[in-house]
């Protein structure tokens, strides 16, 4: 892994463009370090350097599901766990409540985005 | 940073750029540019895998006597803004490459010009002129643009002084503040104008610099610029 890329990698944490963003979110709300982030996203440190300079998934579904599958299959990354851990990061950058903010992998919204993204109607889905 | 800054924008400086060895065939760019344009979310990483590399070390080449985090900031200032705004780029008008390096060495000019500007609005630009621990700020002491970039930036601050505080100066101040805005840059016009030619130039520089600080500092605590 070059460092000149953990480098920027670290400078666009605070950059809601990147995926860094709601991933650092994430990570200062559960006092994880790159360490733990990476084992809980399910990869690697430098995987975790890739990951965050990817573009921050459009909120809006169904981009939000179709960009994270893409992401997910390009790092060999659990879909429905970045899914939860970029949601949560999302909603804090947001000033959301953050305590609300579902963290399970097979939550309800995840499952609503990907009717969506599949064309089924999604009653009371996420908006 | 914006790079496209006219400002500051290669004046006086002859780049090359042709494509290094290691860079990838020009036609291997378009898809990776193009991925940026249809907003693929990992086209960055992609990009900035690419090109950031590469960026530094054609900078790095060209730019020797520059600190090599300044020389990093300004490559990678050059791969965020095109991330953000892939649309700066007009491929019909040059290679992706070319371009970005252009952005970086404006971006690297940008940077320069900012820090030497706060180091002299603190008053303390004699530290980047002698300390020899000045490369760790700006770049290393054999630089021969920064020398030339605190002589603008100390005759734009002058430019500006208002009339009551010129009136204050003392004698000596009127003629260095004289010197300063026809951009002197010889220390031994303000020795002489200091009456302190006859000292030895080490001597020289310090008393000069003595005197150039003291204005600068009342310039600034007076309402100057």
């Amino acid at each position: 892994m070059s460092t000149h890329l953990e480098s920027l990698a670290r400078r666009v944490q605070s950059d809601t463009f990147f995926l860094a963003a709601p991933l650092a979110r994430y990570a200062e709300s559960q006092q994880l370090n790159d360490e733990a982030l990476a084992v809980r996203l399910g990869c690697d440190r430098d995987a975790l350097t890739h990951l965050r300079l990817c573009r921050n998934p459009d909120p809006m579904p169904p981009h939000f599901w179709r960009d994270v599958e893409r992401i997910a299959a390009r790092f060999h990354v659990d879909p429905d766990q970045l899914a939860a851990i970029v949601r949560f990061g999302q909603a804090l950058l947001q000033g959301q409540p953050a305590a609300d903010a579902p963290v399970n992998p097979v939550s309800g919204y995840l499952m609503a985005a990907r009717e969506q993204a599949d064309g089924e109607p999604s009653p009371g889905g996420e908006t | 940073m914006d790079h496209r800054d006219a400002d500051n924008a290669f004046t006086g400086e002859v780049l090359v750029m042709s494509v290094s060895p290691a860079s990838p065939p020009p036609d291997c760019h378009q898809p990776l540019y193009q991925r940026l344009v249809d907003r693929d979310p990992t086209a960055p990483d992609d990009f900035a895998d690419a090109f950031l590399g590469l960026l530094i070390n054609w900078l790095t080449e060209h730019n020797p006597a520059i600190h090599p985090d300044l020389v990093n900031e300004a490559a990678e200032e050059a791969i965020l803004a095109l991330i953000h705004n892939p649309a700066s780029y007009r491929p019909r008008d040059s290679e992706l490459e070319t371009y970005l390096r252009m952005s970086a060495q404006a971006d690297l000019r940008n940077l320069l010009s900012r820090e030497t500007r706060r180091r002299s609005r603190q008053g303390r630009l004699e530290v980047v002129e002698l300390s020899p621990e000045s490369g760790k700020y700006t770049g290393r002491d054999d630089d021969p643009s920064l020398a030339l970039m605190i002589e603008e930036e100390l005759a734009s601050l002058a430019e500006s002084v208002p009339d009551a505080i010129r009136e204050g100066l003392t004698a000596v101040e009127a003629q260095v503040l004289a010197l300063m805005l026809r951009r002197e840059r010889r220390t031994a016009m303000y020795a002489e104008a200091c009456g302190v030619a006859d000292r030895p130039p080490e001597e020289q520089r310090r008393l000069v610099k003595q005197i150039k600080d003291r204005l600068l500092k009342r310039i600034e605590r007076q309402g100057g610029p």
